[in-house]
């Protein structure tokens, strides 16, 4: 691995490059500016600008270490350029340096080497102070296999993690590469979490790598691909190119690839059948010439393993109508905002059901011109067909009454997608740089579902019974473009960003609902409402965005930020329902009908100010929204303006003691108006039982956010310890008051919540591996308390839920044959309501889980990992919820000397207790769900993995 | 008193190793290998010639390090004794002296079959440095690489823990003495098999002498003076070129 492509890759990603500068001078500038002219005229050894100092030193025992061997690397191509031994006490120079940027890289025999990338400015005399060196033999003791480079070391802020020194199975991907890491997780869907935050972001080699979806790397690549993982926080581009750290920040996993991976190239081919209605089968290739590179990806799968996340959410730049959900404690989840339900159909399979898919992509990445172009592009097409069928039962408990709703359905739904994306970066000159997206999808779905509902009261009489059918035919159609623009000026961290984009989603869809509700009265029949319409949307939503923002530096170490951003939304809506009129779909019921266009104009202004000390950073500002919308309803032919300003305070404070010890405090906040739709709803007939009612004089709403991070990690020790409380309040919040009427239906209304609305969370963790064995521990816990008010029936309801939860695990990593880890993960959960005292659901769950994998000498190896779930009854007519599950499997390496096919027998839910139930407990009620899932299956497996690259012959 | 010394002795010895992990003096042995058959097999000569050589020709050289100098010359003779010394190239009298304090070179060897002597700084090499790294003789090397002659790809494994900036013929300029070379275009690689860290009576480092009327050369002088003779040998017309690397290997 050349450090030339480590340190492109980091370049852009991390803050550590330090900068070295006098006090500007005109004079010295102007010294400077000749010296750099006369660069190109005197060899190099005549020039005599800089100076650079320091001293080596040893952590652990803080002597200094005379003979460190110290390297001044350039930093566009990792040649040396000039070298030199520490001296008697470890002290060092290097004269006559050229100005310009290096890798600072030391080495010494038995200590973990150090590098950090440095600009050396004309003329400077740059001391670095004490180097610190840690010693290797204890970062070796711990490692568990044998290994060249360190398992886990801090390379400026990433954290890096050697592939090879984490144990997998012969056929793993990089999703089973990143499980077994510590203080890493992968959920069944493939989200990641490492060391407690979201990953959002996966990028290989560190570039896009089919766009937003990180499954497709994670699920696709070959773990034994990889040579390291980093771990790192990737900032906005703009803190990136101004220098001045915003505070934003996303989570970002950088795969690495081996060295002799990237020449000619690599992939998979796997394929796994039962032999009957179930198969999974995938293949993967990636091609490498010089910078170019192309990968390629197909699946077919049958198993719900695929998860096709496209990312259609695009970023709309939202800062008018939020939106406001509350959640926990028996309240109803609400999602305010324009557009309807199925609007935000992502794509993605949602558990239930057991869907086929076919999926396929292309993904293409190069440089050129010395690394100042580039191009990234992507295409991918999914197709997804998804029969499901669920069943859902709900007892209501109220003061005065109790109600119960069951319900059946039945669906199919069949979605295809097709995405592709641009991004392109040109570096116009050494100061500027532009960067280009496209974007563009097109997603046909069609659904159809049946659905049984009925509403019983105490005495299991009906209340009103629903019956519907519905269909749908949908189309959406996305473009979007972006432009950024940056540039630097000769006085640092003075920087000047523009960025513009532009969004356009069309949606059209049409559909039929067939809706049959009879009413009770005294458990006889009353009356029946029928509903029996064709629908038409036609939805149109254009975004237009463009910004600029200035940051100044207004001492050594505090910047001044100020942006204004001009935000243009336009959305169209027109729904037509069509009422069936002697089997003809042609009369127009107005009720039912709506055309809404709503227009928004923002201006947005924005201050920042943000400090950074050598172990400080902190940031504070605010953002002022001044927005004013129009809402026109077309067919009424009436109009309402509404203006309002928003706030946007955030203040954040970090602390990096060391760089294994860091402390984050983020405090922030905003002012959510209530939607149009929250203000007069648009009168909807889809579910005849909840009726929404709005209310013109709403307020807004204020929500407050407070996070805090504490990480400590000592690589010597092996331990690491995380703290994380976090907690937000919200003032106005805007919630519906639930009524439930005499025939059952629920009628909710919009109102402002003054108050009551809170939560508050607290996670800690702890690992810690025990030396030599490779054997290691980890432990977690978390407590939260929400507390959540809301109105039913007229009757104010608070509601307070308090969780605990603990989890014990422990890893063992053998030599080369035995990884296996096992935990208990103990919970309680506890609520009490005002409304309904008597009820006081409180229940304890347990998690009990154990893996275990053995590599058998030569070709053989077997895994098996179970899991047992246990949830305790809740309330005394309550039932305990117990299930087990486990699955196995054992493989076999073939193929001659190289053994290229692995071929496994895998079990899943070998005790058949998968059965897609689930049940939540809440003060005010009792849910219970079955959806179809997959159960007790087997399958075989072949894999291949063939690459043509390899070391050359002649350096063995 | 006895005690005193002895305990006096183990003292300074523990203090000296724990400061100095660092070898400073040393017998570096280098065996080089050549892949003759890969090397031959595209010349114009007989196949069955050809045919008869053994496939790879080992050679020895040592390295002798000490007060940061050091001095590169021939070493035991193979073992291999039907080595045949048309293809062979055996271990010559070269002897190539560095001096690290100085910072300057002599050397003697034969170039296009002609003695030269060298006086000069050590030759300029662009190191690019990986983070790869293998064990060579016990050591961990770290793996750079270079492009010398403007087209001649040279990978060289280099270790900090022997102080001096030399290495297998002229090659030097890393942080740290090179135990394994390889040159892919020659087929040849030079790889450290032992490194013992002390020097016995007889093991000096000392320079070539030049005699009185000896012409010095520097490094760029002998390149241009081997191209210059080199020229005019037209049945050797494709392979000019590689007598200037001689200068360096």
């Amino acid at each position: 691995m050349y450090l030339s492509t480590s340190f492109q890759n980091q370049q852009p990603l991390r803050n550590l490059t330090r900068t070295f500068v006098r006090p500007s001078a005109i004079s010295k500038l102007i010294i400077a500016c000749c010296l750099f002219c006369v660069q190109f005229l005197l060899p190099e050894a005549a020039l005599a600008q800089a100076q650079l100092r320091g001293q080596i030193k040893d952590t652990a025992e803080k002597r200094s270490l005379p003979l460190s061997a110290i390297m001044l690397l350039r930093n566009q191509d990792s040649t040396l350029y000039q070298h030199t031994r520490a001296g008697e006490n470890g002290n060092f120079s290097f004269n006559q340096l050229t100005p310009g940027k290096y890798v600072f890289f030391v080495s010494c025999p038995r200590f973990v080497d150090y590098s950090d990338t440095i600009t050396i400015p004309a003329g400077g005399d740059i001391n670095l102070g004490e180097i610190a060196m840690t010693p290797k033999a204890k970062i070796l003791e711990m490692a568990v296999v044998k290994q060249k480079i360190a398992a886990m070391r801090w390379k400026g802020d990433t954290l890096v993690i050697k592939a090879d020194s984490i144990k997998v199975a012969d056929d793993a991907s990089v999703e089973d590469l990143l499980k077994r890491i510590p203080g890493f997780q992968v959920d069944k869907n493939g989200n990641i979490k490492a060391m407690g935050e979201k990953v959002e972001k996966v990028l290989v080699d560190g570039e896009e790598f089919f766009g937003d979806d990180p499954t497709i790397a994670t699920r696709n690549l070959d773990a034994r691909a990889v040579n390291e993982v980093e771990l790192f926080d990737k900032k906005s581009d703009q803190s990136v190119f101004s220098g001045v750290d915003d505070g934003s920040k996303i989570k970002t996993i950088n795969l690495k690839l081996k060295e002799d991976r990237k020449k000619g190239y690599f992939g998979k081919i796997q394929a796994g059948s039962n032999g009957k209605e179930l198969w999974d089968n995938s293949a993967m290739l990636n091609s490498f010439v010089g910078k170019r590179k192309i990968s390629a990806y197909g699946v077919v799968s049958k198993t719900g393993k695929t998860g096709l996340s496209f990312g259609e959410k695009m970023n709309y730049g939202n800062t008018g109508g939020m939106e406001t959900v509350s959640d926990g404690g028996g309240s109803f989840y609400i999602s305010g905002g324009f557009d309807d339900e199925d609007d935000d159909w992502d794509g993605r399979f949602s558990g239930n059901g057991i869907p086929k898919s076919w999926a396929g992509g292309i993904n293409y990445n190069n440089k050129w011109n010395n690394d100042k172009q580039s191009l990234s592009g992507s295409y991918k097409y999914g197709k997804i067909n998804t029969p499901a069928s669920s069943t859902y039962r709900s007892q209501f408990i109220l003061p005065d009454t109790l109600y119960y709703i069951n319900s059946d359905s039945k669906n199919f739904s069949t979605s295809t997608t097709q995405k592709l994306d641009m991004y392109s970066t040109l570096k116009v000159d050494s100061m500027s740089t532009l960067k280009f997206t496209v974007s563009a999808g097109r997603t046909e779905n069609r659904s159809i579902s049946n659905t049984n509902k009925e509403s019983l009261n105490e005495e299991l009489g009906f209340v009103n019974t629903n019956l519907s059918n519905n269909s749908n035919n949908g189309l959406v159609n996305s473009a979007s473009g972006s432009v950024f623009y940056s540039r630097n000026f000769k006085k640092l961290r003075r920087n000047l960003t523009a960025n513009a984009s532009f969004n356009n989603r069309t949606q059209t869809s049409d559909g039929f609902l067939y809706s049959i509700t009879k009413f009770y009265n005294g458990g006889l029949p009353s009356f029946a409402d029928t509903i029996d319409q064709k629908k038409i949307r036609d939805i149109d939503k254009q975004v237009f965005t463009a910004g600029i923002t200035w940051s100044e530096p207004l001492t050594k170490k505090a910047t001044a930020q100020i942006s204004y951003t001009i935000n243009s939304n336009n959305n169209h809506s027109v729904k037509n329902a069509y009422d069936n009129v002697n089997g003809k779909y042609e009369s127009l019921n107005t009720l039912n009908s709506s055309d809404f266009k709503q227009n928004e104009l923002s201006n947005t202004f924005g201050l920042g100010y943000s400090v950074k000390l050598k172990k400080v950073f902190i940031n504070a500002g605010n953002n002022f929204v001044f927005s004013n919308q129009k809402r026109a309803d077309l067919k009424q032919a009436t109009s309402r303006k509404y203006s309002f300003t928003n706030i946007n305070p955030r203040l954040q404070f970090r602390y990096n003691a060391n760089k294994y010890t860091n402390l984050s405090v983020f405090v922030s906040g905003y002012t959510s108006q209530p939607t149009p739709d929250q203000l007069q709803p648009q009168q909807e007939n889809n579910d005849p039982l909840n009726i929404y009612v709005g209310n013109p004089s709403l307020k807004p709403a204020f929500m407050g956010y407070f996070n805090s991070w504490f990480n400590k990690y000592n690589e010597e020790a092996g331990t690491g310890i995380n703290f994380s409380l976090n907690g937000n309040n919200s003032w106005n919040s805007i919630m519906a008051k639930q009524e439930f009427d005499a025939q059952g239906r629920r009628i909710s209304t919009y109102y402002n919540q003054p108050g009551g609305n809170n939560r508050i969370n607290f996670n800690g963790g702890y690992s810690k591996r025990i030396t030599k064995s490779g054997l290691g521990v980890n432990m977690n816990a978390g407590w939260g308390l929400t507390h959540n008010t809301n109105f039913i029936n007229g009757v104010q309801n608070k509601n307070k839920t308090t969780t605990y939860s603990i989890n014990p695990e422990i890893q063992f990593q053998g030599e080369d044959r035995i990884w296996s880890n096992a935990g208990v993960e103990l919970g309680w959960n506890k609520s009490t309501s005002d409304i309904n005292n008597a009820v006081r659901p409180e229940y304890r769950t347990n998690r009990t889980y154990l893996d275990f994998n053995y590599n058998i000498p030569k070709k053989f190896s077997i895994g098996t990992d179970i899991s047992y779930n246990f949830r305790e009854k809740a309330t005394p007519n309550d039932a305990n919820n117990e299930i087990t599950t486990w699955n196995a499997n054992a493989t076999v390496k073939l193929g001659g000397k190289e053994k290229p096919f692995t071929l496994g027998l895998y079990v899943y839910d070998i005790l058949n207790q998968n059965t897609g139930f689930s049940r939540s407990i809440t003060a005010t009620g009792i849910n219970e769900s079955v959806n179809e899932v997959l159960q007790r299956y087997w399958m075989l497996r072949l894999t291949w993995k063939f690459a043509k690259n390899g070391k050359p012959a002649w350096e063995n | 008193m006895k005690n005193i010394c002895f305990i006096l002795f183990l003292l300074i010895n523990t203090l000296a190793v724990n400061a100095q992990s660092f070898v400073t003096e040393a017998k570096i042995e280098y065996e080089k290998t050549v892949n003759t058959k890969k090397l031959m097999a595209k010349s114009n000569m007989p196949d069955a010639f050809k045919d008869g050589m053994p496939e790879f020709t080992k050679t020895y050289y040592d390295l002798l390090y000490k007060d940061n100098q050091s001095v590169y010359q021939k070493g035991r003779d193979p073992e291999l004794k039907s080595n045949p010394v048309f293809f062979g190239m055996p271990a010559d009298d070269r002897k190539i002296y560095n001096n690290y304090q100085a910072g300057t070179v002599t050397h003697k060897k034969s170039v296009a079959w002609e003695d030269y002597f060298v006086q000069d700084s050590m030759y300029k090499i662009k190191w690019k440095i990986t983070m790869d790294t293998r064990t060579i003789a016990g050591y961990e090397c770290r793996r750079a690489t270079a492009v010398v002659f403007d087209s001649v790809f040279v990978v060289a494994f280099y270790t900090d823990e022997i102080t001096g900036n030399g290495g297998p013929e002229s090659f030097g300029g890393l942080p740290g003495m090179i135990l394994g070379l390889v040159i892919p275009r020659i087929h040849t690689t030079w790889y450290a098999t032992t490194v013992r860290k002390a020097l016995i009576k007889d093991e000096v480092v000392d320079a070539p002498k030049p005699g009185k009327k000896t012409k010095l050369y520097t490094y760029p002088q002998l390149v241009e003076k081997v191209r210059d003779r080199t020229k005019s040998w037209t049945w050797e017309a494709e392979n000019n070129h590689k007598y200037i690397w001689n200068v360096l290997w």
